[in-house]
């Protein structure tokens, strides 16, 4: 039945944000979230919370009997190191709930993936468009399950063309409530930089990652859209404007104390792997404008300053879903 | 016998016996060219008597003193106020032999009234004033560099930067290859251009002045996007040099994009096997690679200017390259130059031969059909017409040049 949502991954920011977001699609009938992937925070208003794991095989039942019309999987852990019970979550939990999409008989189904999973490679063409074959060699283990999702995702697109599937590959996300690899590595206190190399970056702000879920409910388009705000910015003008003070690393060394030396406190908890601070990654969007129909709102400059101001303390408390919630009630009640 | 003008004239009569027209040099009433040294020479040398050289000296006390007494300096060291250099000189001159003393006293005399402008505080406070402003712009330019706010392109080139370091490559272009360009007029001056050329030299110094030739010659100066072999991408500062400078990954969907967005874009369809040529094979053009710059140009209908450039050769002549070295470190080139390894980092100088840079007639593309970009057979008709007119128009120059080095 159309107008009946299914968001995964309740927990996460964005997820909150778009399953709030979801209300202003016109046609929504029923908004149902999954838990996870860390199920300690309150549900969002107006969004049926089910208890039931996204790995769990009677997901079909429950699908079919919602009547569910669009899937939309946001469950995903970024963790740097490898965890068994985090790669479960994040690869089966995305098997599982794009067969049970398939089989429940539901027409749409979302997943959200990154441009990195690109890789950032010496010989990269500037603009890398969907049709680019995925040639990431990650250490970090988050980069490996994207990866390996991307790979099933791609098998899963040929074999179900029954199924509208739409996977959004997000440029490194940064905004006042989300918590994204680039955020962390901008928040580490000297985030390192590879000596001599200033590769291009793409930005996105949460806003209009949460605007481009939207738009992939409304739009039914098939197979992977880029997603990035207009304009590319440099790792160091990135990092000045941000007002990190960044510790240059002869890149050999970054690799071996990523890969070998979790002692150094620089490196231990780096969120990229080191390719990305010296090779470019950036999507070409076309696609997202002409088949999804979406314009980012937020430039480049803007979205650097509301991450600037968010950790300098210059906004209040940032809590997305807090937020939303209290924007929809003043929505829903006459606040004139 | 000084005529002193009242006005701020020159005093003196000229050879046609009208008054000099020439504003006096400071204090002396007489302008640049009858200075008093004709005077003196006037004047017989053999009387050197006290009285005149008592006069001189006072003179030039007088002349020392208003010299010093314009200067700043006497205020912060005593020992150099007007009246002990007045004194440290006169006790200088007493132990000067007399004979010689009258001369030194005149050339000290005529230092003073020539150089007065060199003496005068304004020259310096001028000359500072100019400085520190040029140095306070840099400082704000690197300041405001250092906070991030500069702009850059969608391919990262970064303007300012470029414009900032092209002084350096305007000395190259005049000075140290002396590069004569010619044919500048077949580079579009606006809409899509693709610029293909010989490729020589071990580094791309010949992309270099490409790119400064057309901005120091066209009518109409326009960046040129250089595409460069992936290696250098991986060489820490030399990729964010490229980058920051405008020049792009050689792939061909960058070059297509660039020309689709009608910029000037020049190749080196040689590649590796151009810039890493022994001298004994020197202007014998390598193969056009698999004539992708041809195919880039066919599907995009942008005119190709093919672009001779002789001299590149000479600037790094390879005796012979070390394989095996290049096998080891994973090193496109390693060569064997008079320079290198030899000099160390000095090897990286180039030799300053004379270059010609020739733009040739330009090859227009757009009788074609995109499609026709993926039959092999039109692709290599052009591809074959621009290396033949390349090659022909490098024999040419190589006819007309005199030497190597002028």
């Amino acid at each position: 039945m159309r107008g009946v949502y299914l968001v995964t991954g309740i927990g996460g920011d964005l997820a909150r944000t778009f399953a709030a977001r979801l209300w202003s699609l016109a046609g929504t009938k029923k908004v149902l979230g999954l838990a996870g992937p860390t199920g300690d925070r309150p549900a969002p208003k107006k969004v049926q919370v089910a208890e039931i794991d996204p790995r769990d095989p009677a997901l079909v039942e429950f699908l079919e009997e919602n009547k569910v019309d669009t899937v939309v999987h946001l469950d995903f852990l970024e963790e740097y190191r490898h965890q068994e019970e985090v790669f479960d979550r994040n690869v089966m939990g995305m098997l599982n709930v794009s067969a049970a999409a398939a089989e429940s008989g539901a027409r749409k189904l979302v997943l959200a993936s990154s441009t990195w999973v690109y890789g950032a490679v010496y010989d990269n063409p500037n603009y890398l468009t969907e049709a680019r074959p995925l040639r990431g060699r990650p250490h970090l283990s988050h980069m490996k399950e994207r990866a390996e999702v991307e790979r099933y995702a791609k098998e899963f697109v040929a074999t179900h063309p029954r199924l509208v599937t739409t996977i959004l590959r997000f440029a490194p996300i940064l905004g006042p409530s989300i918590d994204s690899p680039l955020s962390r590595y901008l928040g580490l206190p000297n985030p390192p930089a590879a000596m001599g190399f200033d590769p291009l970056l793409q930005l996105l702000h949460e806003e209009d990652a949460v605007e481009a879920l939207i738009a992939a409910c409304r739009a039914d388009v098939r197979g992977a859209v880029n997603v990035a705000a207009d304009g590319i910015i440099p790792l160091l003008k990135l990092l000045r404007k941000a007002g990190r003070p960044y510790l240059p690393v002869f890149h050999p060394i970054a690799n071996l104390a990523t890969k070998l030396a979790p002692g150094f406190a620089a490196f231990r908890q780096m969120p990229i792997d080191v390719e990305y601070l010296r090779f470019p990654c950036v999507a070409d969007t076309r696609r997202m404008k002409e088949e999804l129909k979406l314009t980012p709102r937020l430039g480049l400059a803007e979205i650097v300053d509301d991450w600037t101001k968010k950790r300098l303390g210059l906004v209040g408390a940032p809590s997305g879903p807090a937020e939303v919630e209290e924007l929809q009630e003043v929505e829903e009640d006459d606040w004139w | 016998m000084v005529a002193m003008s009242t006005n701020g004239q020159c005093g003196a009569t000229t050879a046609k016996g009208s008054p000099c027209r020439g504003r006096s040099v400071a204090d002396t009433g007489y302008c640049r060219r009858h200075q008093p040294p004709a005077e003196e020479a006037a004047e017989p040398r053999s009387t050197g008597s006290t009285r005149g050289e008592r006069s001189l000296r006072e003179e030039v006390e007088d002349l020392l003193k208003r010299a010093v007494d314009r200067l700043p300096i006497g205020r912060l060291f005593p020992a150099l106020s007007p009246g002990r250099v007045v004194e440290t000189f006169r006790a200088g001159i007493e132990k000067v032999a007399p004979k010689a003393r009258e001369e030194l006293l005149r050339s000290a005399r005529n230092f003073l009234i020539r150089q007065a402008t060199w003496l005068a505080t304004d020259t310096w406070k001028g000359a500072w004033t100019f400085l520190s402003g040029v140095a306070d712009q840099y400082r704000g330019m690197l300041q405001r560099r250092a906070r991030g706010d500069y702009e850059v392109d969608a391919y990262g080139m970064d303007e300012e930067f470029t414009d900032w370091i092209r002084p350096a490559f305007r000395f190259l272009y005049r000075f140290y290859w002396r590069v004569d360009t010619t044919g500048v007029q077949n580079v579009p001056g606006q809409g899509r251009g693709l610029i293909v050329a010989n490729h020589s030299g071990v580094l791309p110094w010949d992309g270099a002045m490409i790119m400064t030739g057309i901005w120091e010659e066209h009518a109409e100066p326009r960046y040129v996007r250089t595409l460069y072999l992936d290696w250098f991408t991986q060489i820490p500062w030399v990729s964010q040099m490229l980058t920051r400078t405008g020049q792009i990954l050689a792939h061909p969907e960058n070059g297509e994009r660039l020309l689709n967005e009608d910029r000037l874009v020049a190749v080196f369809p040689e590649g590796l096997k151009g810039v890493g040529k022994l001298f004994r094979d020197r202007y014998k053009l390598a193969r056009f690679g698999r004539g992708g710059f041809a195919r880039m140009a066919i599907r995009t209908g942008a005119p190709i200017i093919p672009t001779a450039v002789v001299g590149a050769e000479e600037i790094h002549p390879t005796f012979r390259r070390l394989h095996l070295v290049e096998k080891a470190f994973n090193m496109p080139i390693v060569p064997l130059t008079p320079t290198f390894p030899w000099l160390g980092v000095f090897g990286f100088i180039p030799l300053p031969s004379k270059w010609k840079i020739h733009f040739c007639d330009p090859v227009p593309t757009n009788r074609y059909r995109p499609e026709d970009a993926d039959n092999f057979l039109v692709v290599s008709k052009v591809a074959n017409q621009v290396r033949d007119s390349i090659q022909k128009k490098i024999h040419e120059l190589l006819k007309e040049r005199k030497g190597v080095f002028w």
